[in-house]
């Protein structure tokens, strides 16, 4: 593992919100290839931890560093042209759109022609757009929606919404995904099919996957390394056999 | 939805609907079943109709409520008008119409110039920034407008050539929705929509938020400049009190009721707005009356507007109408020919 090149580096990152320091001098490394779990009790700041990563929050203190380049205030849209994309905690999708659509606005990044093309409906227009159709469908497959793309997004069961996202973000192309507690709120049959989605679509793409989880048994089957933070500090890094043993994981999971 | 197959059918279709609309208009013209009362009923409903549609870009896909839309086709209508003046355009210069939409298309990018200016900085926040500056630009504009000289300060703009007849008009609006509808079905379009349902997520899947907002808010405004100019060489005088937070508000009636997000909404309720007050003229005073009541009962029954985000399609239409025929001729239930 250690030879893995990073992917996403963090040195001292850290924000305060008035007086709260939600997220303190955290230092994470995830590397190619790998699935990294980010773990920790209610409040512990793990989505700031994302909103850090993505840019929607700019940083009080530390760095952030891709591919081994340091990066600055990034927008999340830049962020996302960097490679790296994301979930939401709570489920964000074009609602109003169909399932279809809300694959093909992620692929937009990667679309050229230009509005002139498109309000004439030049060549570019037709090719890029069959092209896109026909990967969002391939995307749209990968999780067995493909049966659902003409669907309004918002009418999704719960459980397909979550995957749906998953495939949304895949379409920017990203080198590494964060999912925001992706098996929220679903059963645990649900959470089975979404878990090995995630090992699929992990080797498929390459993908350094970095995971929101608040149930640790959870994570503890899929990911290679866990960190786990608690009042915005990383109270222990390591593999999760390690991580279970750990007197002061127990001490926060247990609310000590 | 978008058709990655080029829909011949469906634009055979379409092209044959309107030459036919085109000739029974103009065959009523020539026949003097219409009026030259009724072509002019006919012009402002085009008009409006193109006012409605661009709005709709701003307000319904975009989501962005806009209020000062009759500020940037004021600006259309001065600028058009003041570019035909110059070149000393009458209704008796051969080609009139290509003059008139040379001085569209300025009007039209001046609009646009101003929408930007005012997009940029408004659109950049999150909030309802928008509605306030837009609000106040079509204030300032107006009082602007009476303070310059060129544009005939409050005398107002006079003699401009009376060259928007009935042709040019009906053929630049088609020309608009079809812009139009091609937009919002192109991934500039697709992208709008996502903003407007939900602009973290669309920043999370890389999209840049400003620059598209203000992609159709100049979109937006451009058209509204083009209604001005058509409007500034149909009714030949200008003033700058006819462009006021009313007239504002009248189109973005027009695209309520019609329903935010649908252009075929905003068609139907750009015509029936237009028409029934003419119809009811006795009671012009009670315009905004009728306006307020047909709104508050849209409101109760469908707060999403007549069409809420429906879009009409004649091929899709027909191609319905066709299968339920065949399927009735058709015991063994064979599956029908679908047409695009
Ligand atoms: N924008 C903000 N302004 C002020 N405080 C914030 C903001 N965002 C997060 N916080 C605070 O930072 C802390 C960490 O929140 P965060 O959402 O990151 O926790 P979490 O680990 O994701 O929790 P959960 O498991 O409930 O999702 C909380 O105390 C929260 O109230
Ligand atoms: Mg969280």
């Amino acid at each position: 593992m250690s030879e893995a090149k990073s992917v996403l580096r963090t040195e001292n990152l850290g924000i305060t919100f008035g007086g709260l320091k939600a997220v303190q001098n955290l230092n994470i490394d995830i590397r190619e290839g790998e699935l990294m779990g980010l773990i920790g009790p209610n409040g512990a700041g793990k989505t700031t931890v994302f909103n850090l990563l993505t840019g929607v929050y700019q940083p009080t203190s530390g760095k952030i560093f891709l591919n081994d380049k340091e990066i600055h205030a990034k927008k999340p849209h830049d962020m996302v042209r960097q490679g790296v994309a994301r979930t939401f905690q709570n489920i964000r999708l074009f609602k109003e759109l169909t399932v279809l659509d809300n694959v093909k606005a992620a692929f937009n990044g990667s679309m050229k022609y230009t509005t002139l093309e498109g309000v004439l409906r030049l060549p570019r227009y037709w090719k890029e757009e069959a092209e896109i159709d026909r990967k969002s469908r391939e995307l749209l497959a990968l999780f067995g929606m493909e049966g659902l793309a003409d669907n309004i997004a918002a009418n999704l069961p719960y459980g397909q919404q979550r995957k749906l996202e998953i495939a949304r973000a895949l379409a920017t192309n990203p080198k590494i995904l964060l999912l925001d507690e992706p098996a929220a709120g679903m059963n645990p049959t649900e959470t089975a099919e979404l878990m090995e989605a995630i090992a699929l679509i992990r080797n498929k793409y390459k993908l350094s996957i970095l995971l929101i989880e608040h149930d640790m048994s959870l994570v503890m089957g899929i990911c290679e390394r866990l960190v786990v933070i608690d009042y915005g500090q990383v109270i222990a890094t390591g593999l999760p056999a390690e991580i279970a043993q750990n007197k002061r994981v127990i001490g926060a999971y247990l609310g000590e | 939805m978008t058709n990655t197959k080029i829909p011949v059918k469906s634009y055979i279709l379409n092209t044959l609907c309107i030459a036919l609309l085109y000739a029974v208009m103009m065959a009523g013209v020539d026949g003097k079943f219409i009026t030259r009362y009724a072509q002019g009923i006919i012009i402002t409903v085009c008009i409006n109709i193109i006012l409605a549609v661009s709005l709709n870009i701003a307000t319904g896909f975009l989501g962005e409520i806009a209020l000062g839309h009759a500020g940037f086709m004021s600006v259309g209508a001065y600028t058009a008008a003041l570019f035909t003046k110059h070149m000393e355009i009458t209704t008796k210069t051969p080609n009139a119409w290509v003059y008139l939409l040379v001085a569209l298309a300025l009007g039209g990018l001046v609009a646009a110039a101003f929408g930007m200016l005012v997009g940029i900085p408004a659109l950049r926040l999150k909030g309802d920034y928008l509605a306030i500056i837009t609000l106040g630009f079509g204030e300032i504009i107006r009082v602007l407008i009476e303070y310059v000289p060129f544009t005939g300060g409050a005398q107002g703009l006079k003699s401009i050539p009376k060259i928007a007849k009935l042709p040019v008009v009906f053929w630049v609006t088609i020309a608009v929705v079809v812009i139009l509808f091609t937009f919002v079905r192109s991934r500039q379009g697709r992208v709008i929509t996502a903003i407007r349902e939900d602009d973290i997520a669309s920043e999370a899947v890389g999209i840049n938020n400003t620059y598209y907002k203000v992609m159709a808010f100049v979109v937006s405004a451009f058209f509204a400049g083009v209604a001005g100019g058509l409007y500034a060489h149909y009714v030949g005088i200008l003033g700058a009190k006819t462009f006021d937070f009313n007239k504002s508000i009248d189109i973005l009636v027009i695209v309520v009721l019609g329903g935010m997000g649908s252009l075929t909404g905003s068609i139907i309720a750009a015509i029936g707005l237009t028409v029934l007050p003419e119809a009811l003229r006795g009671f012009a005073e009670y315009r905004m009356l009728i306006y307020s009541v047909a709104l508050i009962i849209v409101m109760l029954f469908k707060p999403s507007g007549l069409f809420g985000k429906y879009e009409f399609s004649l091929s899709r239409a027909l191609s319905n109408i066709f299968k339920k025929g065949k399927a009735g001729n058709q015991p063994k239930g064979t599956k029908g020919g679908s047409a695009a």
